[in-house]
This record gives structure tokens, C-alpha cells and sequence, in this order.
């Protein structure tokens, strides 16, 4: 209990409660073997959030929220009049994926186990003169997971249950004492349906709409309600977006976000009979709308959010949104506060403040007092760490695109010129840099480097030309805007233009590679993270297991290897490791199933072969995302002594306040 | 009947040692017949171990598997008819009396092994994950295999080229045999 006081602090007190916690945890670290600088900073930097998934429950006078720590994963459960707070679930294996308040009584939680099967929990809060006496638990379902908690209706929520390969979808009530008696296929709702993975309930709990990404094509379906029939409403290749948000019954009204026959993509509304966009609801001039939430009980949209200069904005559609949004800037006086949650009647609003220093800072906001409280920060321990600041920096390719990109600079930048560490992000499709809290961005910059991320062609959020321009560009025009961006950079004269390395992912770590052979004269080191290095043995692989029309897609973005082998040849690492110059370095996960291991063998037999031997590092337990901590502390601390190497840098030293 | 004439089990560190210790003299490698090829067969194992892993084609008389299986790269090198070889199903269980299997038909892992050649159709990658949880994958890892064939078998590349028989041809190991 006595972590009651040290969390749920206000603003004035949560100083001291962060230093006694961080405290605690140095503490600690002094008895484990002692590790190199670098890996300790890892270790610390990429350590999971310490508090994540706040929620506030209908009636607003409860807050819950999951509390990880190292070996596991707690639902808790606070209560905002007594600030009583319990566990509700300990989790041993990290197995909470999801999880909702039913109403006011309960939750229901979807947990995953490490075997991949799923099951989902209720927990019901039993109260006696207003305090808690008991939680009871009880698992209502094994393989299966939430997809809708249903507002609108009591005690109600909708799964996706899995008797074979595809989900049944099925509502019940939670109430029920036999929860498997309304399961069964008289009682399925996608019965005789096509395979949807995602699924649109109307405002009175009805499944109404199927959507499917698959071979290359996004299809919808409708469920028309006289006969009970689906009707396919949408089935065009991925390059448009159609992605269905909402469905009202009473006005047949699909909301979608689209950027059918447009450049920039728009909330619009969609008739399901004659299958034609109409009125946009949504739309702002030069970017994207990337995501769209919905109002508590569905009927309408809460807010449409899309990014400028790499920071989210949220246009807010109801009188309440626009006045929580001016009284948090302005009991703050700094913007970037969010609705994360609120109670049903509004009275409680649960906020969240992230930017590119800080990845959230839960507030409550009580709107009828306009009183804010802070309950916690998501991640204590970097409040001892001077972090770097962002700036947009825009250029212009070579071919006159305009290119927006995001600089890092280190806290003490003002002394001296750090040296760059130029980041391209994976895709090269449909992916973006954001300004938003990155850990390995900051890892970085509190050792002392500043750090650039290119929004290049094809980068999700500039609009369907811009991601189409970089078609085939791989090695080409993607790596001119990224030169185009290093460029500008070294031009404002904020870093030290001899001292710049370029490090990425996925098609990053294929372009930090690339680029070392292109411009050696600019990046003097070349690190890839599970990168392609040979662009033919890509597309092999897609070849061999991938349906026709997504082949399509693949020979229009990335190029044929059927007819044009030859210029994929050119454009790959492996084929040009001959012209390699400057030292590189390779990791990569085993178990990638995306980019496979073999293009790191490539490339470090090719580098080996021509006498410029890589520093490697192969991830045992990795797929093509990095999930643990440790191997997180082997490759960042491994990056860093590389970085440090090729461009005769001091030893590592970490900026803190 | 394919002839058998060698397996090979590569152990992440002691892939040295491993290739080191073997000696293709040791090695009765049978002269391939008329109409004859090697198919050369490439696993990978995740997780938990299969009991076996079984496969058809049209120079097998009866069903031919691959067992003793363990965690990492493994290969069988075989002497066949030319024609089209797959793997056929996944069994993960022995104590089962292997009456559950995956079936990879559907997934279409076809090697066709040409005459005079030695085909290579890629890494079957096996995740079996839980007694229903398992990702199969085929990933053509063609730099993996020749350089298993150079340590345990370099006569037969000296008579015999390693051909990939994807859809999509690989330069790459072609690029290598030249160099050779």
C-alpha cells in the first residue's frame, strides 16, 4: 500500500516521489556485475514503461492501469475518493494484451500466454458503503480476445472466439451463467461471412461491417438487414486507403478514412447501396488524417488526428473535446495534452502529455472544478537524463520534393558540435518519423550524438503522390532526399560534418548500407539492423509464397525481378560490397520472419570477401522488432563503441541533470 | 529408393569445428544414374523440435522423412530421380504416436531437381511453437547451403553446380560457384 503515496501524488510532491524511486533503482544496479557505460544507459533507456494502459471507468471515481516491473505485469485498480489501491490481476508472463471497463463493477481483460493462446478474464469489484470490500475473478473464455466492449449496451461485449483458423465473431452477456451457451453457430455473426479481420458494430451492438487486408487488396463488406447477406461494398488494391471507422443504422452511414481519388486522406462519408463516397466530414490542407477515435458511445467522432511537423494535433469535434483541449493548455501552459480517457459523464477526464522528451505524464482533470493532479509519469527513471530537443528541418531533393525531417540535439550541443547519426525509418511505405518520444533516438542523444530522421518519399502522412514518387526509387531518389536532409543539416552548421554515421531498420538498415556505398564522402560508418541487402532475394521470397496481386504491388513499388533483375542487382549492397569504403556494421535477428538472416550472411561474406570485414552481432531470440531488454543493452551498447570507433570519439559519457 | 548419402547437422559456434571434422573421403557420395540428381534439403529449427518431418516426391518409392531432428540448421543431401520433391507434413509429437501432423501441401515447398544438378528449393524454417501453435516458412538461404556443401562435400562442387530452383533465379549463387 505504502506505493499508493509514492504514485498517486500532486504536482508539487511528484519530484521528490521520482528522485526516492530512481534512487532505488541505481541502488540496485550497484549490486549486479558492472557493465560498460553505454549498456548501463541502455539498460535504463529501453527499459519497459513502468506504468501503462490507464484507464478511468465509467463512473469516473476509479482509475486503473497496468504496472509492469521486471519479472511482471500488474492490473491495478485505484480509487480516486479513498486513494485505496489494490492489484486486481498479477500477471508472471507479461500476458495482458487488452483490457476494458465493462461499466462501473468490471473489467474484462484479454490475456495472451506464451503459447500464443488467448483468454479473457472479468473481474467484478464488489463495494460495500462506497468502499472495496472484494474483487472477484472468474475466466469466461478461453481462445478468444475482445474487439468491442459494445458502450452502448449493459453488460454486453463482442469477441473473436476461435473454435478453427478463423474467428467466430459472437456478442454476450457477461452476466450469463453459462457463457458458452451463446456460443455456437446459430448464435455466430459472421456465419456464412467472408474472412474479416476487423469488424464495425453499429451504435445498437450489431455487427455491420467486415473489413480484410489480404494479397495486396483492402475489402469491406456490409451486412445487409433484410436478409442477412454480405455485400462486398469495397475490394480495391491497398495503394488507396479505405479504412471504415463507424456505422450508424439509423442514417445507414459508414464513416471511412480515404484518399479515394484525392492525394491527402479525409473522413468520409460512404454509401453502403450504391457504394459512392460523399460529404467529407474531415480534411486538412497538406497532410494525412492518420487516425480517428470515436466517442465513448459511438455515434459520433471524438477527434481526427494527423501530424505537423512530426507532432500529433487533434482536431476535436464536440464542445467538450475543444474545452478540455483549452483548459489543459491552459492550466499547463504547454500544449501536447491529451484526452486518454473520461468518464461517462464527462466529469473526469484521464489526460496524457507526451512529446519528443517525455513519452507521457498521466494527468486527472476534474472539468466541473478545473482542477488537474498529476497521477503518474510513464517511464520515472528518465527524469535524471538531460534528453535532446527536435527540430524540423526541411530540404529539397534532387528532384525538387520537399523533404521534412526531424533533428535531435543533444543538451550540451550549446558547447560543442555533436557529431550525426543519420536514422532513415523501415517501409519504405507507409511508415513515418515522428517528433514523438523515440528511445533509441534519445539513447543516443544522452550520449552525446545528435540524430536526423528523414520523412523521404513514401512516408506515411504527405499525402498518396508522395508515397507513390517512391516507387522503384530504392537506392535512387529515396536516398537522394536523405542526402538532400543530412545536407541541410550540416549546412545549418549545428553539427560537426566530419562525424557522421548512418544507422537503421528493415529498409533503414538497407539504405544505411546503400548510402555508405553511394556517399561515403558524407557518412563515414554504416550500421544496418536487420536490413535487405539483396533486393533480388527479397523479392525470391515473396515470390515463392506470395498470391498474384500482391506480387503486383511488389514489381510496381519495389521492381520485377523477372524482367529487370539487372537493376535490382545494382541497387543491392551485396552486388556493390566492392565499393564499400568505410566500416560497417550488421545485425540481425534469427528469427526474422520479414527481412530473413540469410541477407546478413550475404552481406558479411561480400564485406569479408573485398577486405572490409563488418562488426556482426547475430540476435538470437529476435524477430524483426527487438523485444527484450538484454538484447536491446547488446546492441545499442555494441553500436555505440561502433560508432565511437569510426568516428574517434571520446568515451561514452552520459548527459544527466 | 534415394540413397542417403549424408546428413549434416550445423551447431551455431561449432559450425567450424563441425565442417572441420568431417572429410569427404570419409564419405561414400553414390555416382548419380541416368536421369538422376541431388536434392539437397535445408532445415531450420525454432523452438520446439519436431518428431519428424516427412516428404514425397516422384522419385520415392515410399515416403521419405527426415528425423533426429535438433534445434538449428540441419540438411540431408539426396540422391533422387529428377522430378518434383516437397515436404509433406509436420509431426511434433512422438509420444502421439504421430497422429497429429501440419500438413505443407497447401504451402507448396516444391523442389525441382534437374539431372547432373544439385537442387536446392530452400530453408524449410520450422516454429513449432505449442501442440497448435507453428509457423512454417521457406527462405532460400543459398549462401548457407553452399557453404555447408564446400566444408562437408567440395568434390561434388567440383562436378556438380548447387542450383537454386525458386521462382525467381539467384544471381548471387551463381556469383559464388564462378568465383570458385
Amino acid at each position: 500500500m505504502n506505493i499508493v503515496l509514492q504514485i498517486f501524488v500532486v504536482t508539487g510532491s511528484l519530484l521528490f516521489s521520482l528522485a526516492s524511486f530512481a534512487q532505488a533503482e541505481s541502488e540496485d544496479k550497484k549490486t549486479a556485475s558492472p557493465e560498460p557505460i553505454s549498456a548501463k544507459h541502455a539498460r535504463e533507456i529501453f527499459q519497459k514503461s513502468k506504468y501503462s494502459s490507464a484507464k478511468i471507468d465509467p463512473s469516473g471515481q476509479r482509475v486503473s492501469f497496468i504496472e509492469h516491473d521486471k519479472t511482471k505485469d500488474t492490473l491495478m485498480f485505484l480509487d480516486l475518493k479513498s486513494n485505496n489501491m489494490q492489484a486486481v490481476f498479477v500477471d508472471d508472463d507479461n500476458r495482458i494484451k487488452n483490457y476494458v471497463w465493462v461499466d462501473e463493477d468490471t473489467i474484462v481483460a484479454s490475456v495472451r500466454y506464451l503459447d500464443f493462446n488467448r483468454s479473457l478474464y472479468k473481474f467484478d469489484f464488489v463495494y460495500e458503503n462506497g468502499l472495496l470490500k472484494n474483487i472477484e475473478s472468474k475466466l469466461i473464455l478461453n481462445n478468444a480476445y475482445l474487439i468491442d466492449a459494445l458502450p452502448s449496451l449493459t453488460n454486453k461485449i463482442a469477441v473473436a472466439y476461435y473454435s478453427e483458423d478463423e474467428p467466430d465473431i459472437y456478442t454476450f452477456d457477461l452476466n450469463a451463467k453459462n457463457i458458452s451457451s451463446q456460443l455456437g453457430g446459430r448464435h455466430k455473426l459472421n456465419k456464412n461471412a467472408p474472412d474479416g479481420d476487423d469488424w464495425i458494430f453499429d451504435t445498437h451492438g450489431n455487427l455491420k461491417v467486415m473489413s480484410a487486408r489480404k494479397d495486396g487488396k483492402i475489402t469491406a463488406w456490409y451486412k445487409e438487414p433484410e436478409k442477412g447477406r454480405w455485400i462486398e461494398i469495397w475490394n480495391e488494391k491497398q495503394a488507396t486507403t479505405f479504412i471504415p471507422l463507424s456505422f450508424n443504422s439509423d442514417t445507414e452511414e459508414l464513416l471511412v478514412l480515404s484518399n479515394h481519388d484525392r492525394n491527402f486522406t479525409e473522413v468520409i462519408r460512404y454509401n453502403v447501396h450504391d457504394k459512392t463516397f460523399g460529404e467529407t466530414l474531415f480534411k486538412i490542407d497538406n497532410h494525412d488524417v492518420e487516425s480517428v477515435q470515436l466517442n465513448q458511445k459511438r455515434d459520433g467522432i471524438l477527434y481526427a488526428s494527423y501530424q505537423v511537423n512530426g507532432v500529433e494535433q487533434r482536431e476535436y469535434f464536440s464542445d467538450l473535446g475543444s474545452f478540455i483541449k483549452q483548459q489543459l493548455n491552459k492550466s499547463i501552459k504547454a500544449s501536447g495534452f491529451w484526452v486518454h480517457d473520461k468518464s461517462l459523464d464527462n466529469s473526469v477526464v484521464l489526460a496524457l502529455k507526451r512529446n519528443s522528451q517525455q513519452p507521457g505524464i498521466y494527468y486527472l482533470f476534474e472539468t466541473n472544478q478545473t482542477r488537474l493532479s498529476v497521477l503518474t509519469e510513464t517511464k520515472p527513471l528518465l527524469s535524471k537524463f538531460r534528453l535532446g530537443k527536435n527540430q524540423t528541418i526541411k530540404s529539397k531533393s534532387s528532384d525538387g520534393l520537399e523533404i521534412e525531417s526531424y533533428l535531435t540535439l543533444p543538451a550540451d550541443s550549446d558547447t560543442v558540435k555533436p557529431p550525426l547519426i543519420v536514422i532513415p525509418h523501415g517501409g519504405p511505405v507507409n511508415v513515418r518519423a515522428s517528433s514523438n518520444y523515440n528511445a533509441t533516438v534519445q539513447y543516443l542523444a544522452s550520449l552525446g550524438y545528435a540524430v536526423l530522421r528523414p520523412n523521404f518519399r513514401g512516408s506515411l502522412g504527405f499525402g498518396k503522390k508522395f508515397k507513390e514518387a517512391a516507387k522503384q526509387q530504392w537506392g535512387k531518389l529515396i536516398e537522394d532526399d536523405i542526402d538532400s536532409a543530412t545536407q541541410a543539416v550540416i549546412d545549418s552548421g549545428l553539427i560537426d560534418k566530419h562525424k557522421i554515421c548512418i544507422y537503421g531498420a528493415s529498409y533503414g538498415g538497407y539504405s544505411a548500407l546503400i548510402s555508405g556505398i553511394r556517399r561515403p564522402d558524407m557518412y563515414k560508418c554504416s550500421a544496418s539492423l536487420n536490413g535487405v541487402s539483396d533486393i533480388n532475394l527479397m523479392l525470391s521470397n515473396h515470390f515463392e509464397s506470395d498470391k498474384e496481386d500482391t506480387l503486383s504491388w511488389i514489381k510496381e513499388y519495389y521492381g520485377n525481378p523477372e524482367t529487370n533483375q539487372q537493376e535490382l542487382l545494382l541497387k543491392s549492397p551485396v552486388y556493390q560490397a566492392d565499393k564499400f569504403k568505410t566500416p560497417v556494421f550488421l545485425a540481425h535477428g534469427l528469427k526474422d520472419m520479414v527481412v530473413d538472416i540469410e541477407h546478413f550472411y550475404r552481406m558479411k561474406a561480400e564485406l569479408k570477401r573485398n577486405g572490409n570485414p563488418a562488426s556482426s552481432l547475430i540476435l538470437s531470440n529476435e524477430r524483426h522488432g527487438l523485444k527484450y531488454l538484454n538484447t536491446n543493452v547488446e546492441l545499442y551498447s555494441a553500436l555505440d563503441a561502433f560508432f565511437r570507433k569510426s568516428l574517434d570519439l571520446p568515451e561514452a559519457k552520459v548527459l544527466v541533470k | 529408393m534415394a540413397s542417403h548419402i549424408l546428413r549434416h547437422y550445423l551447431l551455431g559456434a561449432m559450425l567450424l569445428v563441425s565442417f572441420s571434422a568431417f572429410s569427404e573421403d570419409k564419405l561414400e557420395i553414390p555416382k548419380l544414374g541416368e536421369g538422376e540428381g541431388y536434392l539437397l534439403l535445408g532445415l531450420y529449427v525454432h523452438d520446439i523440435i519436431p518428431s519428424k518431418i516427412m516428404l514425397k516426391g516422384d522419385g520415392f518409392l515410399s515416403t521419405e522423412s527426415m528425423t533426429d531432428l535438433i534445434p538449428g540448421d540441419q540438411y540431408d543431401l539426396i540422391a533422387v530421380k529428377a522430378g518434383e520433391y516437397t515436404f509433406d507434413r509436420v509431426y511434433n509429437n512422438a509420444l502421439l504416436n504421430d497422429k497429429i501432423y501440419w500438413d505443407l501441401e497447401a504451402i507448396d515447398f516444391t523442389v525441382k531437381v534437374e539431372p547432373g544438378t544439385i537442387s536446392y528449393g530452400g530453408h524449410l524454417i520450422s516454429e513449432v511453437q505449442a501442440s497448435r501453435q507453428a509457423i512454417f516458412r521457406l527462405r532460400n538461404r543459398g549462401s548457407q547451403a553452399l557453404e555447408y556443401l564446400e566444408y562437408c562435400c567440395s568434390s561434388l562442387l567440383e562436378n556438380y553446380k548447387l542450383k537454386y530452383t525458386g521462382k525467381v533465379t539467384d544471381p548471387y549463387l551463381t556469383k559464388l560457384q564462378e568465383k570458385k
